[in-house]
């Protein structure tokens, strides 16, 4: 739906094109990032495609192009969202909130596209959904799950000043925690010997130039995805959040309250 | 500061979740006054109160509260707050524990236990072993008014105080609010009950739709 | 605030606390006896076989506290009546001690149903080796801090929300995992005298985190809760 649309369902028209007008602007940045997403997209796609076959994983490696970039993304939405919380925590910017909400939303998409790839390259490449012998797979899982619950706090509180306060919260203490997740899974995985596989992972495996190359790609596609995906997901935020002001009244809830009435005796 | 009023609140507002509750509302509050207010339901006297506790900051307008700033840090109003006092509508016990522990624990926070026993004072000394949750509204109301017995606050702020007390202990009220007046503070009281109150305020407000307007004689 | 002064809050939240639940008796004769049965349920599920039971007895007694353990330490952070944390905040209560007492109070009850549960998971599972003791008290206090802690930051969050039974557990299990991992794989590690310092380093180390954190953020969290 478009604000000008918007606009026309709510009580004050007056002050939406005043709030849309302030957002308008930014689609033209917004809808120009999502064409160079899809460009970047169609780019990598296309050098995925036509890079050669892996010599052990044949087809199945393909998935790298997907899986990797999303891992990557993950952690920078993630990220992004962590750095915005603490910088509300500071400064109180309602601003800030709303990008670290768009952030970490966007972020926990492309977590479960990287645990879904992860899955369906195990059941190629070893055979099962699941390893637990894998760290990374598990303690992702672990975050998945924790961000979700971050989500369903948003959801649940409905003041916005003590939804950003305890979201903010919420997030800083899940980043000072996912380090030690993560180490106890490492440390849990060590006992448990798992198979020596080649992972899906840049660092220890020692990639062909071929490989190289559509992997950029395909990472710039999925950061300007992210980008085009948070900068929506603010937008329509602050549109919510004028909608929400144009549908209640600035006349206080006491001057509703009437006196009993239609009472038959 | 003795000069100072004990509150004062300038064009304040207060919304939570999207709805305005209050809005610009000016209070003065001198020491010795007893403050009635008075308002239809859902008008915001219990909101008022709590901004005057400090317990809510102001989302627009200020002022000051014992002689500190409404917007004032946590830290910085810890020293108001302990001179302040609010009985408010749904009593402060802990279900679990007896009426005793419910005056003698909160004590323990705020400065050792009291002289005499505050119980018997407000004849609740027979049952002082029974479980909040099994006392009536009134004999809450009572144990709330047993632990000002220890203590005299700058500023009470009474919610509905007579509400689901007897006939018999509505003396009570007058007793505190004389203790805290006699020492320069204020008391700022929601009422319903003009036979109760009427005799006691000094002065009379109301709350109507968000705002404080000064009420009829 | 005096240290000595933010200490006595600490104490006095504590005792309050504790006090509370032992009136309540939720912990004692509803939580305790619940988590029992899932320890006796658990093989049913799983079938008899004697090998693999002596090998998930203690994995099972620490996933069956952390899952009990934390809704209880959830409750009762969330327990308190409005009027009564206004009371409390008027008394001049420091939101940090407040949070150290509360967490003090529910790692000592998290450590009674560990104590209770202990012996029954022996008897039902009966694991074998002779396990570290010393281990197995470090790995339990760290673990049952690390919960308490945790718990009642999450409780906190979820104050006054109408979801919060249903919410405070999935914010505050998954990041509970490395307890469960430490105490159960330190407890392996026990039993098999291989030591288990680097589980309790780790547990030490979530435990300053929250520390940290939760006394940091007490005051801009408790302003929420009004």
């Amino acid at each position: 739906m478009s604000p000008a649309t918007r606009s026309s369902t709510c009580r004050r028209p007056d002050t939406m094109t005043r709030e849309t007008a302030t957002l308008h602007p930014r689609s033209r940045a917004i809808t120009s990032t999502g064409v160079a997403a899809l460009c970047l997209m169609a780019t990598g796609l296309y050098m995925a495609a036509t890079a050669p076959d892996e010599e052990t994983q044949g087809e199945a490696a393909r998935l790298l192009f997907v899986h990797v970039p999303s891992a990557i993304t993950a952690y920078i939405a993630l990220g992004a969202g962590l750095v915005t919380a603490v910088w509300y925590l500071i400064r109180r910017s309602p601003a800030a909130d709303l990008v670290s909400a768009a952030a970490i939303e966007v972020g926990v998409l492309f977590t479960a596209i990287t645990l879904l790839t992860g899955m369906i390259w195990g059941r190629f490449v070893w055979g099962v959904w699941w390893d637990w012998g894998d760290a990374r797979m598990v303690s992702t899982a672990v975050l998945f799950f924790f961000y979700l619950g971050y989500l369903a706090l948003r959801r649940s509180i409905s003041d916005p000043r003590v939804r950003a306060v305890r979201c903010a919260v919420l997030g800083i203490v899940g980043f000072v925690q996912v380090p030690i997740v993560h180490y106890s899974v490492l440390w849990f995985r060590t006992l448990h010997q798992g198979p020596s596989i080649i992972r899906p992972d840049l660092a220890n495996s020692t990639m062909d130039a071929a490989f190289v190359a559509p992997l950029g790609a395909a990472l710039a596609a999925f950061i300007a995805i992210l980008a085009y995906l948070v900068a929506v997901r603010v937008r329509l935020a602050r549109l919510e959040a004028a909608v929400d002001r144009a549908a209640s009244t600035s006349q206080p809830v006491g001057a509703s309250v009437g006196p009993p009435s239609g009472l038959s005796v | 500061m003795s000069d100072q009023p004990l509150v004062r609140l300038v064009d304040v507002g207060f919304s939570a979740s999207g709805s305005v509750i209050l809005r610009g509302v000016g209070l003065m509050v001198e020491a010795g006054e007893i403050v009635g207010i008075s308002g239809p339901n859902g008008a915001g006297k219990t909101t008022l109160l709590r901004l005057l506790a400090t317990l809510l900051r102001p989302t627009s307008g200020g002022g000051t509260v014992l002689g500190v700033d409404t917007g004032a840090r946590p830290q910085d109003l810890v020293r108001v707050r302990r001179q302040i006092a609010l009985v408010g509508h749904f009593p402060a016990l802990w279900p679990e524990l007896t009426l005793r522990e419910n005056v003698n624990l909160p004590a323990g926070l705020r400065h050792g236990p009291a002289d005499g026993d505050p119980l018997r004072a407000v004849g609740l000394a027979g049952v002082a072993g029974l479980k909040a949750a099994h006392a009536s509204l009134g004999m809450q109301r009572r144990v709330e008014f047993a632990r000002l017995l220890a203590w005299t606050p700058r500023l009470l702020l009474l919610d509905e105080p007579h509400a689901g007390l007897d006939e018999a202990a509505a003396p009570l009220v007058d007793h505190l609010v004389a203790r805290v007046t006699d020492r320069d503070g204020a008391v700022v009281m929601v009422s319903h009950d003009r036979n109760r109150a009427g005799s006691l305020l000094t002065r009379r407000l109301s709350v109507t739709a968000g705002t404080v307007v000064e009420a009829p004689a | 605030m005096t240290p000595s002064a933010f200490w006595q809050q600490v104490r006095w939240v504590f005792t309050k606390d504790l006090r509370v639940e032992v009136r309540g008796g939720v912990t004692l004769r509803m939580a305790t006896p619940f988590a029992a049965l899932a320890l006796l349920l658990a093989p049913l599920a799983t079938g008899t076989d004697t090998a693999l039971l002596r090998r998930i007895g203690p994995g099972m007694l620490w996933l069956v506290v952390i899952l009990f353990g934390m809704t209880v330490t959830l409750r009762s952070g969330a327990r308190e009546p409005g009027p009564v944390r206004d009371l409390l905040t008027l008394s001049g209560l420091d939101p940090a001690a407040g949070f150290l007492g509360r967490s003090l109070a529910s790692a000592v009850l998290l450590f009674g149903v560990t104590l209770v549960l202990t012996p029954l998971m022996i008897v039902l599972y009966a694991p074998e080796g002779r396990p570290g003791w010393g281990w197995l008290a470090l790995l339990a206090v760290a673990g049952v801090m690390a919960l308490g802690l945790l718990g009642s930051l999450v409780a906190t969050l979820v104050t006054g929300l109408r979801e919060r039974t249903a919410l405070g557990p999935l914010l505050a299990i998954p990041l509970a995992v490395p307890v469960l991992l430490a105490t159960a794989r330190g407890t392996d590690s026990a039993i098999s005298q291989q030591g288990s310092l680097s589980w309790l380093l780790l547990l030490v180390a979530m435990n300053l985190a929250l520390v940290i954190v939760g006394v940091l953020l007490a005051g801009p969290m408790d302003e929420t809760t009004r």
